[in-house]
């Protein structure tokens, strides 16, 4: 039978396959940084920035989880926060053992997900108003566990994380963990089930797969993703802030649509959301290297980021997943 | 052996389902047939566990169904393809195939490979020459429609349930389709085939069970029922079994044309033509789903489509509904809900905006006036109410939509468009909103309606077109009987693409 398909079709698909946007602005981030900032290749330069990246690129994954499957996560940032202040009051105020600290900093940011889920998927409140209350709240737990910036971590963690490991620096493994960690969910069931879940659930629905579930544990992923940001944040600043994970909310959403997510849910990849995370990182890099001055930065990185994602919107339209009508 | 009993599903106040009763018999095609809005979609969808019945039990192997639940259907061996697809665009053939039961490795991953394997072996069994990672959204329909069937059968069901399979398949993959499903057959599969094309039904099935408005009329064995038998089951009433008469019209002058469609085509219509005249009521009828809705919607410009169009004082087709809305060509949807009343806006609001909405946009909405416009039009159309600023989400089904029809008076159309405009609707509404659209024609606009409910047609309308995939196949005139129109629906599936155009040749 006739097929509408050729041979350069596996080719055409890696190109026009979402993910691609994401790399392609990482790339020209990266071109456009090199010029302006010659010593970008040095090792110290590489590890402070990936240092940088390393946070927002786990927050990153997560959103892109719960985006995958329809959702949206509000909340990521507070929980940020929550993981940090935690770890560090509990290792600086009360004593306990660093690692302790860090597994009660984390499985209370895994709590936050765990109500976002439930009253996301069994209560059935829309997840913009759940994880954007929660967020105050995360907040406001964490500015009452550390009302101001202050304590430390042991200073060995705070080394490791600016160091090398056999010659790669170590925020670089520690995003190659995170990104294991995804491809464990990834290729389970319930990598393909977010998908699913958010591409058409009426259809998931009908073909058994548990709707509810899938996306309450979406908010759990999220939440783990960003306990465990906090904790590497955590490393890499060596004390605690009640404001630390401000940004990261949106950033990390502006990071899964750079990388070609889908905000309407069910297409996208953790890999794109990574290329979008490094290009956020690298513009900031950017305009601080062009000498552009203070007052100005934020608006110059913020025009370089929408003119990103409005090029994100218009390979979208160009690649038919967007219909308008008769278009005249 | 699965038995089903007394199935019933109320939807509000509304029942979908009686008490439907059936027994598939492992090794046997058993047929379903039945007009529109008789039930056979919620019976499929019961078995399929998508949709709960309000009462009633399902029986697998002398096991009950959990009721309700899309994966206990699926352990017990029922696999279903739906009418409507149950496909994931965004997701691979493969993936799509397989998806809900895929092969998993020890450590909980699925295995590629053998889901690869599996899923070119259906591919290979329904002849398709696809490359299996290719997104389904990017197909041709009929090819989803195979896919669809595909993961009816990797399941390798006991029970399966084909929900209008064929509708957008091409005659060489019916063909192929009926050699696999009478092969199934042969291994001791049972299988509930839900068409309207009798030829299909004949061809393969054994036994045939009729619904009608929601209750089964019997099950009778084909090998000695008369397609007339069957299509009297599905009307209910005893009625000629001459073919429909087609008189050319006398029942109503011709009057200046107010919307000429020419040759509409896209991907859910296959060249439409039509004429509506000032003072016209034109139905459009025929089985659910055969491209109404979207001749409808290509009309006013909300989905894109091949063609020419032609309006008093407009030529050329719309951009959008606002495009056509500004020409004088009104539409009201069927989805009262979501596309039609703003639910949480008043009254008066709701009527106002079909007025105003044309406006260019930072004109100033004067209020003078408008209220007083907006009170007759709630009076003259009985709309009951407290208050004309009170929430319109409170008003009851009917009353709603006579708010919509307030609010398409209110913007002096030349050319109104209904979608379904009594559904949900309580009987004497009904007729009040039958009288209004004869008012509505009597003062010189054309109506063009389109609606699943052949009682409604036959009462309201000067002309009825009859839709079958994409085309007219059929124009009813003179004096129009709801049987008439429900089986010349039903006969408009039974004859052959080609002629179905040649009868359109011959009528308009």
């Amino acid at each position: 039978m006739r097929t509408p398909f050729n041979l350069n079709q596996r080719a055409t698909r890696i190109f026009r396959s979402p993910a691609m946007i994401g790399w392609v602005l990482f790339l020209i981030g990266l071109v456009a940084n090199a010029i302006v900032q010659p010593t970008l290749f040095k090792l110290s330069v590489i590890n402070s920035n990936l240092g940088l990246a390393a946070p927002l690129i786990m927050v990153a994954i997560g959103q892109t989880a719960v985006v995958l499957a329809g959702g949206i996560d509000l909340s990521v940032g507070s929980i940020v926060t929550l993981t940090n202040v935690l770890v560090v009051s509990l290792y600086s105020f009360h004593h306990t053992g660093f690692w302790l600290a860090a597994i009660f900093g984390v499985a209370a940011g895994m709590a936050v997900g765990v109500v976002n889920g439930f009253i996301i998927s069994v209560v059935r409140i829309p997840a913009l108003l759940v994880t954007f209350a929660m967020m105050s709240i995360v907040n406001g737990v964490a500015l009452a566990i550390l009302p101001q910036p202050g304590g430390q971590i042991p200073a060995d963690i705070y080394q490791i994380y600016g160091s090398t490991v056999g010659g790669l620096p170590f925020p670089f493994l520690l995003i190659v963990f995170g990104v294991l960690l995804w491809m464990i969910f990834r290729y389970r069931k319930i990598g393909r089930y977010l998908i699913a879940v958010g591409g058409a659930d009426w259809s998931s629905r009908a073909n058994g797969i548990p709707v509810t579930k899938v996306r309450f544990q979406s908010y759990i992923l999220s939440a783990t993703f960003a306990s465990l940001a906090g904790l590497f944040l955590t490393s890499e600043v060596s004390s605690g802030d009640p404001l630390i994970g401000a940004s990261y909310a949106l950033n990390s959403l502006a990071a899964v649509v750079l990388g070609g997510t889908a905000l309407a849910g069910g297409r996208g990849s953790v890999s794109g959301s990574a290329g979008g995370a490094l290009f956020l990182i690298l513009v900031q890099n950017i305009v601080y290297f062009a000498n552009v001055p203070s007052y100005y930065q934020t608006l110059v990185s913020g025009l370089i980021v929408v003119i990103g994602l409005a090029t994100t919107g218009v390979l979208y339209v160009r690649s038919g997943k967007l219909h308008l009508t008769n278009g005249r | 052996m699965l038995t089903i009993e007394g199935l019933r599903k109320e939807y509000g106040a509304v029942v979908a389902l009686q008490g439907a009763s059936l027994t598939l018999v492992p090794g046997t095609i058993h047929a379903l047939l039945g007009a529109n809005g008789s039930g056979k979609s919620t019976l499929v969808k019961m078995l399929g566990g998508v949709v709960r019945p309000t009462k009633g039990t399902i029986w697998v192997d002398e096991q009950r169904l959990e009721v309700g639940s899309p994966a206990h259907a699926i352990h017990k061996g029922i696999a279903v393809s739906y009418q409507e697809t149950s496909l994931v665009p965004s997701m691979s053939v493969a993936d799509n195939v397989l998806l809900g039961i895929e092969p998993t490795g020890k450590a909980g991953y699925v295995a590629q490979r053998s889901l690869r394997e599996r899923a070119a072996e259906i591919l290979d069994q329904l002849g398709l020459n696809i490359p299996p990672d290719v997104p389904v959204g990017e197909l041709p329909t009929n090819i989803q429609h195979l896919l669809e069937i595909g993961k009816a059968l990797v399941k390798r069901p006991k029970y399966m349930v084909l929900d209008e399979a064929t509708a957008a398949l091409r005659r060489e993959e019916v063909k192929r389709l009926f050699s696999i499903v009478c092969s199934l057959r042969d291994e001791g599969v049972a299988i509930l085939f839900v068409s309207h094309r009798f030829d299909e039904v004949y061809a393969i099935c054994d036994r045939a069970t009729v619904l009608r408005n929601g209750a089964v009329v019997g099950t009778r064995s084909l090998s000695n029922t008369s397609r007339e038998e069957l299509i009297q089951d599905m009307i209910g009433r005893r009625i000629s079994l001459e073919p429909v008469q087609q008189k050319t019209g006398t029942s109503f002058k011709k009057q200046a044309v107010c919307l000429k469609a020419r040759s509409l085509t896209n991907a859910e219509l296959r060249g439409v033509d039509l004429e509506v005249s000032a003072g016209e009521i034109v139905g459009i009828g025929g089985l659910q789903g055969q491209g109404q809705t979207a001749l409808l919607r290509a009309l006013i410009g909300a989905t894109t489509v091949r063609g020419d169009l032609e309006t008093d004082g407009h030529q050329g087709l719309f951009r959008n509904p606002s495009h056509a809305a500004g020409n004088g060509v009104r539409f009201i949807s069927g989805d009262r809900g979501r596309e039609g009343v703003f639910g949480q806006r008043s009254i008066y609001e709701n009527i106002v905006i079909g007025r105003i909405a044309t406006f260019p946009l930072w004109k100033r909405a004067s209020q003078r006036g408008e209220n007083q416009a907006a009170r007759a039009l709630v009076e003259q159309l009985k709309i009951v109410h407290h208050s004309l600023f009170q929430e319109v989400r409170g008003l009851s089904g009917g009353n709603q939509q006579k708010v919509l029809f307030a609010r398409t008076l209110a913007s002096k159309p030349n050319v109104v468009i209904l979608d379904d405009p009594t559904k949900g609707v309580d009987v004497s509404t009904r007729m009040e909103i039958h009288r209004l659209l004869r008012n509505l024609a009597g003062e010189g606009v054309g109506l063009l309606i389109a609606s699943s409910d052949d009682e409604e047609l036959a009462e309201v309308c000067d002309r009825v077109l009859i839709m079958y995939e994409g085309q007219i196949v059929r124009e009813l005139t003179g004096d129009l009987q709801p049987s008439h129109i429900t089986k010349a629906s039903i006969e408009g599936a039974q004859s052959e693409k080609g002629k179905g155009a040649e009868t359109r040749a011959d009528s308009l």
